[in-house]
């Protein structure tokens, strides 16, 4: 068969036709793309909401705690959130692709979290909550509650950023292994405390994993 | 004035600390049913009470305690008796919808880790046992019905069809007497400081 080359003039509409085909060819893997990176921002972003609403927890000692053990154990936690507050700022700064403010929760699911902070800032606030042990125990669970939360939530971002490998997904996803095991550590501290000050029967049995 | 100041500077403190990153509570009902808002959460409170609906039998083995056992039955009874009123409601409300999955990727697969660690603490042999086990069933099932009476609660202001608010306003009612009985064993028997009070809310 004799192959003619392209002449000059139709090398225009083959270079259209080409580059049609690289997109169509393309187009499901960058909507893949773009699928995984809002998932992964919608993590983030959960994330980020949490750790900002949990990074001032030691304001809570200028007004009620009266144990020493709690007072460390909050103060830990506040500082580890701090951190991970400002390592999720610095990312964003750093990578306009990373979005730290969506909100992905349905609707229902908000507002009956907003209802139950509300009704949990009830029970801590000054003068008329609660005091004393009832006070630091009801805090300790609330804590270890939230811990619990993030500490799977970072776990399964290092999952998901493996999984799906977009750019700057080994730092991130490093950062958040490391970061889900300093949470199992505070976890544990928080469940050892409970059960050596605040609850009847040990378990003796380490919580983290 | 000083202590005023404080005060004030205090709730305030402590306001923006429990509201940050959340969204408002709804001032009043809307005048169209948000059927999209709804839908999600009809299956969200259907996941959650079918699953609590065989707590009792699941863990049956190892209660020794007879109020927990008889607290956790009392849960397992409504969550089974809700789950299927929902399927009821489904079938005669052509709108309502209970199988929808609203939620993200990332939470789905954090609420199943969750899950499978809490089942790892509860599991028969393996798991704790004794007074150490029922503890961590009841808090489990203490935090469970605590959210469940304020998405009870939630979404009975958002619906609008009055023999679904009705519904909705019996389970916020039966979440929060179930959430005080768990609350009030737990004072009474595992915490090393019974500091139960019926009001405000434990």
């Amino acid at each position: 068969m004799n192959m003619r080359p392209i002449q000059r003039r139709h090398r225009p509409l083959a270079m259209g036709l080409l580059v049609g085909l690289l997109l169509c060819i393309m187009q499901p893997a960058m909507a893949g793309s773009e699928t995984h990176r809002r998932q992964l921002n919608e993590g983030y972003s959960l994330l980020y909401a949490d750790v900002a609403g949990l990074r001032r927890t030691d304001l809570l000692l200028l007004v009620k705690l009266e144990t020493d053990s709690v007072q460390q154990t909050v103060r830990r936690i506040a500082d580890e959130m701090a951190d991970m507050h400002d390592r999720l700022e610095t990312w964003a700064a750093a990578d306009t692709a990373l979005r730290l403010d969506l909100q992905p929760l349905p609707r229902v699911e908000r507002e009956k979290q907003a209802a139950a902070a509300a009704d949990r800032l009830q029970s801590f606030a000054p003068w008329v909550g609660r005091t004393g042990p009832g006070f630091e125990r009801t805090l300790l669970l609330t804590l270890s509650g939230a811990l619990n939360q993030l500490r799977h939530l970072t776990r399964v971002l290092a999952e998901v950023e493996a999984e799906f490998g977009l750019s700057n997904a080994s730092q991130r996803g490093a950062a958040m292994t490391a970061a889900s095991g300093r949470l199992d550590a505070l976890y544990d501290a928080v469940l050892t405390l409970l059960e050596h000050d605040y609850y009847v029967h040990g378990t003796g049995q380490s919580h983290g994993r | 004035m000083a202590v005023r100041r404080l005060r004030s500077l205090v709730g305030g403190l402590l306001s923006a600390l429990l509201f940050a990153g959340c969204a408002i509570a709804p001032q009043g009902m809307p005048a169209e049913r948000p059927t999209e808002d709804l839908n999600a959460g009809y299956s969200l409170l259907y996941d959650a009470v079918s699953g609590l609906q065989h707590g009792d039998r699941a863990f049956y083995v190892k209660f020794e305690s007879d109020p927990a056992q008889r607290v956790v039955s009392r849960v397992a009874d409504y969550a089974a008796a809700l789950t299927a009123d929902l399927e009821r409601v489904e079938r005669e409300f052509p709108a309502v919808d209970i199988r929808q999955q609203p939620l993200p990727l990332l939470e789905r697969r954090k609420r199943q880790a969750l899950r499978n660690s809490n089942l790892k603490r509860l599991a028969p042999v393996v798991g704790e046992t004794g007074p150490a086990f029922e503890r961590t069933l009841l808090l489990s099932t203490s935090g469970a019905l605590n959210q469940l009476r304020f998405h009870a609660q939630v979404m009975a202001q958002l619906e609008t069809d009055p023999a679904l608010q009705s519904i909705l306003r019996d389970a916020e009612q039966q979440f929060a007497a179930l959430y005080v009985d768990v609350v009030e064993l737990l004072n009474a028997q595992y915490f090393r400081h019974d500091t139960f009070e019926a009001e405000p809310s434990q």
